[in-house]
């Protein structure tokens, strides 16, 4: 995460959280309980308050569905519907190649909403001065991810001037 | 009817639509009454298109003066924005007759019931802007797939946590329509389907009986026998 202090630890948040899972037990303690054995995706906060989280990082995992959003939109874990797995690691090896694209350059997480046959993907920016390069990159990605996925692919940029910009929380 | 209905067809299905717009305010009016108004009203960017083909996006007209609409009839002519007026090429249309049918059947599926709520609201307004009868809802009941995990990463066996994955239904219900008003309804419908929604749609359609089955014509004059 380009937000992290430098030296801290590294954070792992599980960013392809699967559509449609969430807990059954709808009884206040049980909930509660499973909350606090929950680890992943929590941070514990810091005595300086200096680790920043996005506010997708502020937000638990259970907290997916009413105050967060999921990072893939696709209908392949209804019932009925096919390609659960390819979907998933098609979704890995999105973030993972914007990863390497843009590097630096990527402010936050990828979100990748499938419709129809297409694929968009969200990303925010960090631009630099020159805006050629940047151009250059969206479209390699496009190309490449198109004939890589088999089908149209959008990727659509949001830019961000500063990376403080998007820090919702200091723990 | 059915010629108009091809028009109305033929349009949509070369201009791609960019905006998603839940409130429905406005009305395709039919041609065949004499009172076409499908008008692209202005040009827009390629960088709000989604497909390049034909650089247009259509609004629909509003009917009542009350509800404000974003491009009014005297702000077209003249200013930065264009108009141009669709030519519609009908004499494909007339030679083929249009398909019906009996029944047409939309199954929704989703993970969330508020969206699958408001794409109910969204096709019901459309059904009713587009004319279609019949219209019906049924909201079956969610499947579930439930897993148990150990609540604990380390021992603690007889404590589990639950997890679930909820797939909700709604199943829209058409009768007696067009081919032509069933395929722009759909592609309308299909359009603007929100991504995480599953869509089937199954439709009947009315076929003539084949000429083996048809009852034999009664003769004018009785036979000799």
């Amino acid at each position: 995460m380009t937000l992290r202090k430098l030296g801290s630890f590294p954070l792992t948040i599980p960013y392809v959280a699967l559509r449609g899972i969430s807990t059954t037990c709808t009884n206040a303690a049980t909930v509660n309980k499973n909350r606090l054995h929950v680890r992943v995706g929590r941070f514990k906060p810091s005595k300086d308050k200096s680790i920043a989280l996005t506010y997708d990082e502020s937000k638990p995992p259970y907290k997916i569905g009413l105050e967060k959003a999921w990072n893939s939109w696709n209908t392949s874990n209804l019932k009925g519907e096919t390609r659960m797995s390819e979907t998933l690691t098609d979704d890995v090896f999105i973030q993972n190649f914007l990863k390497g694209t843009w590097g630096l350059m990527q402010a936050s997480d990828v979100v990748i909403k499938r419709r129809h046959n297409m694929i968009h993907i969200f990303m925010h920016i960090l631009p630099k001065r020159d805006l050629q390069p940047i151009y250059f990159l969206l479209g390699y990605s496009e190309e490449l991810l198109s004939s890589l996925l088999k089908c149209p692919v959008k990727l659509e940029l949001q830019s961000v001037q500063k990376p403080r910009d998007l820090i919702f929380k200091y723990i | 009817m059915a010629a108009s209905c091809g028009r109305i067809f033929r349009v949509l299905n070369n201009i791609s639509i960019s905006q998603t717009s839940f409130n429905l305010s406005g009305r395709i009016r039919s041609s065949y009454s004499k009172r076409c108004t499908l008008q692209q009203i202005n040009r827009t960017s390629p960088s709000l298109l989604v497909e390049g083909q034909r650089r247009c996006m259509t609004t629909l007209q509003a009917d009542d003066k009350n509800i404000p609409h974003e491009h009014p009839q005297k702000d077209i002519q003249g200013g930065d924005q264009e108009v141009l007026k669709l030519e519609i090429d009908t004499t494909e249309d007339e030679d083929i007759p249009d398909v019906l049918y009996s029944h047409l059947c939309i199954e929704v599926k989703g993970h969330d019931i508020a969206v699958l709520d408001s794409y109910e609201k969204f096709v019901q307004l459309a059904s009713k802007c587009l004319g279609l009868t019949g219209y019906s809802v049924k909201r079956p009941k969610y499947d579930v797939l439930r897993r148990s995990l150990l609540r604990s990463v380390h021992i603690f066996k007889k404590h589990y946590v639950q997890y679930e994955q909820r797939t909700y239904y709604r199943v829209f219900n058409f009768t007696r329509t067009t081919g032509s008003t069933a395929d722009t309804f759909l592609e309308y419908i299909q359009r603007n389907l929100p991504e995480g929604v599953a869509m089937k749609v199954t439709k009947h359609r009315l076929e003539a009986l084949p000429d083996h089955l048809k009852p034999p014509k009664q003769k004018e004059s009785i036979s000799d026998s």
